[in-house]
């Protein structure tokens, strides 16, 4: 028993390191490349570290006022995110704990409307958009984005809500709790590791929009990070360090929000209460 | 519980989805339908000539050999971000110091907004000042430097590499947030039977969280099948079409050559073999909650 | 009664997202509408108190110069002419989508700029005003447009955009490793090329003779080929516009001797296959790469990060063939769509941006990776300095897409669907394919575009 303990611990930590360094090298390369001076950059051999450290990229991205950008981005990705956790979990709930007709046809519905690739939507959506007069500002692509986010949303909490025991939920109504009850102090709670990983990964599928936002946003006012990084390249040349640490910034709201989301991502079950 | 319809609750509850979805969505997929069965072309009006990009495409060698590799590609990453993916929950999972510090750490790839996530790796590839050619040449690996991106099958692994790096956390964090969600209680009762980790996994926790890796799959299926960025950055499908996925041919087409009609029938044509899956997905889950 | 509950708050979810909605939408289209009806009714002369709209679409600069001095520009014309002039500074791999996007819905810049395939392919597609008057009028009163620009973006005898600034590719030697290999002067002709490239080779050392790329999406790839089979007497294109003349024994002998500098000499870096547009400069920038070719956005930026390598490098025009030197064209241009509501207001921004006394301002801010349109301008100071002669000398070598026909949109498909590339890459990938076989090929998909 003592043995077998001592194995896994050795087998889990090892996997750890492989898939840290697996995850971070490309990230430690970056923070390396936006530190280094253009000429540092074009080396032959590679260096693990600038040999001149410089903050003019970071200068670079300030002048061109990235922070405005990260701005935008984030209440684009809010506004939406919120918005289709919302109304996604009310459709998740119908659909996974309700019977009703047409259920098949409606839940596979939604996530056939994510078929379509953006290649393709980018067209009529940016018609309809501008028909609304939501074009070219940061409104249109809160209108948009929902449909990046509503499908994946709906269908990844019906999976959260479908993996909680009906048992569970049937002792409390049982005990005489209403459903609107049993949703709040029994479904949502249990749920809510689900919650908060949906609304992260909805967050970031706006936080790294790009050709909705290109097609939608040109005032330079109302562009995302994104849009903002891709000032950086100018046809076959290319501002390293500037990009390089523009992404670096971007990811800081990111992982931000992530931590705030994963206090509830934490072992649902003992939040919840059961009892 | 009974079984019994609740109709009224159920649309009342779906109602701000479903409107919409068909608000924004129905419109432009009609639009698209509908136009892939033109000679649509940018700035000229669109002429019906029914099934006639459909049929060119059926006959189109590159068209083939794009669906062949939109295969490949999206089968191998899928299967690999799936693997590692649960291998990262689970581990994440354990009770490991700093916890909370590597769930972070491990999540970071997925932050990083793809185009500037692909110059990275672009750099790392490269033969001038590429890191992982000069790591292999210090360690005796290789001989000479490699072109990551110059030989069709190399370059098709390297771009899978550069998805399953980006995808893995959102494999991960997904299958976490399901592990959390089964019962200590039941962990426990199987400990005290004596079952081994490898019997836990496929008894206890495989089952428990089946439900949300299968979809998660499947998300990431038509995330991965619509990838476009990630191939069009690195190698445009080249080299020799050799990454010709239908997303890189469809841009070209549609916007590169502006034969808007044939471009959308090609995005048409991924959809059947996706309905099917989705059909196949969602009837398991869709039954199993009766 | 507990159901209940649920009802209302759905029924409110419902509602207010409605309303919020409808709100926005109402809102912003009263603005909006207010908005076009301004546009639209403005004109040329936009009456007293009506402020009119002009949208200039403008492709992004290297110097960032250049774009600022754009901006401006155009808010002094804005200024000048009571009207709110909105530029838009894109990336070049950016328009495609928005062009499309704009065209299609029928909301088009008034100005914007095109690459002169784009002039074409659109002119194709019947969506762009002819500027004939507009050329002709700059010419009387600014002087001579250089006639290989001119050419590029004429059909049928009229013009459908106006030359902005031109781009040349030379070629990009490196002085001290050429004469370190005891040559004292750029290769002349491609056989030149290719026996010092071999020379200027060492593998070990990580060096290679010619930074030459063929990534599938790579446009000066795309160029540099068909410099170098105009050059040996080849095509890609049609002489009349129907027949492809591809398969001759010219083509297949620039083809081999492109085979040989990768196969036979090995004096390519391994990666250049998949190279992308900016894979050359690389090499170049590393020290990698003792020769490439490229336009002036090189140099312009060893000039400012990297003065050593400045110094050490040398410019020369494209080598010559057996049937001489070749170079590819690009030229940048602007142009106006048939859908804008101000033609009229945009002809005379287009006129206000060439006004020679600000254009020579702007033009050498870029230099030399933007090269004048009027020929007098060409003989200024600064074009006459060594690194930066090559840039403009070389306009004068310029064919276009379709040589030895006309440029027309059936040669831009054969481009923008990288076909040259596609043959290229499969030819130096497969050893057991010749370059007879591959130039069959290529004969066979450009007929197929011409065919359709």
């Amino acid at each position: 028993m003592e043995n077998r303990s001592v194995t896994k611990q050795v087998v889990v930590y090892v996997t750890l390191a492989f898939m840290l360094l697996c995850a971070l090298f490309p990230l430690y390369w970056m923070i390396n490349t936006s530190f280094k001076s253009q000429g540092e950059i074009y080396n032959l051999t590679p260096n693990f570290w600038p040999k001149n450290f410089t903050w003019a990229g970071y200068d670079k991205l300030f002048e061109k006022g990235f922070l405005k950008n990260v701005k935008n981005s984030l209440v684009v990705s809010l506004v939406v995110s919120v918005f289709s956790i919302a109304v996604s979990m009310l459709a998740a709930y119908a659909i996974s704990k309700l019977k009703f007709s047409g259920r098949g046809v409606i839940s596979k519905g939604i996530l056939y409307a994510y078929l379509m690739p953006r290649s393709v939507l980018f067209i009529p959506l940016y018609m309809l958009v501008s028909a609304l007069g939501a074009g070219n500002s940061i409104w249109g692509l809160m209108l948009i984005y929902p449909t990046i986010t509503i499908p994946y949303a709906t269908w990844m909490l019906i999976s959260y809500f479908k993996s909680i025991p009906v048992e569970i939920e049937e002792a409390a109504m049982i005990d005489g709790c209403s459903r609107s009850r049993t949703l709040r102090s029994i479904v949502l709670p249990l749920a809510a590791p689900g919650l908060a990983a949906t609304f992260i990964f909805s967050f970031t599928l706006c936080w790294s929009e790009y050709l909705y936002a290109l097609v939608v946003v040109t005032k330079g006012s109302d562009k995302t990070i994104t849009l903002g990084l891709a000032d950086m390249i100018v046809g076959d040349v290319f501002a390293w360090g500037p990009l390089m640490g523009g992404s670096i910034i971007a990811s800081i709201p990111v992982v931000i929000m992530y931590l705030f989301t994963s206090k509830y991502m934490v072992s649902g079950m003992t939040v919840g209460g059961v009892k | 519980m009974k079984i019994r319809l609740d109709n009224k609750l159920a649309y009342l509850l779906m109602s701000p989805v479903l409107v919409y979805l068909l608000a924004i969505m129905l419109l432009p997929f009609g639009w698209a339908l509908y136009l892939s069965f033109t000679d649509k072309t940018v700035g000229v009006p669109a002429h019906f000539i029914g099934f006639g990009n459909y049929v060119e495409l059926l006959k189109d060698s590159m068209f083939w050999k794009a669906v062949k590799n939109t295969i490949i590609f999206t089968a191998v990453a899928v299967v690999l971000k799936s693997v590692f993916g649960m291998v990262m929950a689970l581990v994440l999972n354990e009770k490991i110091i700093f916890r909370n510090l590597f769930r972070v750490l491990l999540f970071l790839p997925w932050t990083i907004p793809t185009i500037v996530s692909v110059f990275t790796w672009q750099w790392i590839y490269s033969d001038v000042g590429g890191v992982l050619n000069y790591l292999l040449l210090k360690i005796n690996a290789i001989g000479r430097p490699i072109g990551w991106l110059a030989k069709p099958d190399l370059a098709m692994m390297s771009v899978i590499i550069v998805n399953v790096w980006r995808g893995i956390p959102f494999m991960g964090i997904a299958i976490l947030a399901g592990l959390q969600s089964v019962s200590k209680e039941m962990y426990e009762a199987a400990m005290l039977d004596g079952a081994g980790a490898v019997k836990r996994f496929f008894y206890m926790t495989l089952p428990s969280v089946k439900e949300v890796t299968i979809l998660a799959a499947v998300m990431t299926t038509i995330w991965t099948l619509n990838d476009f960025e990630i191939i069009w950055l690195l190698t445009r499908g080249g080299p020799d079409n050799g990454t010709q996925v239908l997303s890189t041919l469809s841009y070209t087409i549609g916007f590169l050559n502006m034969s808007l009609g044939k471009a959308i029938a090609i995005a048409i044509m991924t959809m059947p073999p996706l309905i099917m899956l989705i059909n196949y997905v969602t009837k398991r889950s869709l039954a199993s909650a009766d | 009664m507990k159901k209940t509950w649920w009802n209302k708050v759905a029924a409110v979810t419902l509602l207010s997202a409605l309303l919020a909605g409808c709100g926005n939408n109402g809102g912003d289209n009263a603005g909006n509408n207010g908005a076009s009806n301004a546009a639209g009714s403005s004109g040329a002369a936009a009456p007293a108190g009506q402020k009119g709209k002009l949208t200039f679409w403008m492709k992004k600069q290297l110097f960032e110069d250049q774009n600022n001095l754009i901006v401006e520009r155009a808010k002094q014309f804005g200024k000048e002419n009571n009207v709110d002039v909105n530029v838009e500074v894109i990336a070049y791999e950016d328009f495609y989508p928005k062009w499309t996007a704009a065209i299609e819905s029928k909301s088009v810049p008034d100005v914007s700029f095109f690459g002169y395939q784009e002039v074409g392919q659109f002119y194709g597609q019947g969506v762009l005003e002819d500027v004939s008057d507009l050329v002709g009028e700059l010419e009387s009163k600014n002087g001579e447009i250089r006639p290989n620009v001119k050419k590029a973006v004429t059909f049928g005898g009229k013009q459908y955009g106006v030359p902005f600034w031109t781009e040349s590719q030379v070629l990009y030697y490196r002085k001290d490793m050429l004469q370190a290999a005891g040559y004292t002067a750029p290769p002349a002709t491609w056989d030149e090329f290719r026996e010092m490239s071999k020379k200027l080779t060492d593998p070990g050392k990580g060096l290679y003779g010619a930074g030459v790329g063929y990534g599938k999406g790579n446009s000066d790839a795309e160029f540099l080929t068909r410099g170098i089979i105009w050059s040996y007497g080849g095509s890609v294109d049609t002489k009349d516009g129907k027949t492809v003349i591809a398969d001759s024994p010219e083509t297949v002998q620039a083809a081999s001797f492109i085979r040989d500098l990768f196969l036979t000499d090995k004096s390519t870096p391994p990666s250049a296959i998949g190279w992308d547009d900016s894979g050359n400069n690389k090499a170049y920038l590393s020290g990698q790469a003792a020769m490439i070719f490229n336009t002036g956005s090189v140099l312009a930026t060893i000039k400012k990060d990297n003065p050593d390598l400045y110094e050490k490098t040398g410019i020369a025009p494209y080598p010559a063939g057996p049937k001489g030197t070749f170079i590819p064209g690009i030229s940048n241009n602007l142009g106006i769509f048939k859908d804008s509501k101000n033609k009229d207001l945009a002809k005379k921004f287009i006129a206000y941006i060439l006004a020679p006394d600000w254009y020579k301002t702007w033009v050498e801010a870029g230099a030399p990776l933007t090269g004048p349109i009027y020929t007098a301008l060409t003989k200024e100071a600064v074009w006459q300095e060594e690194k930066n002669k090559a840039f403009v000398d070389s306009v004068d070598g310029f064919n276009f897409l379709g040589y030895p026909g006309e440029y027309n949109p059936k040669a831009g498909e054969v481009f923008n669907m990288r076909v040259v590339n596609d043959t290229f890459q499969k030819l130096l990938l497969e050893s057991s394919y010749t370059p007879e076989a591959a130039i069959k090929d290529l004969q066979a998909k450009v007929q197929e575009i011409y065919n359709k």
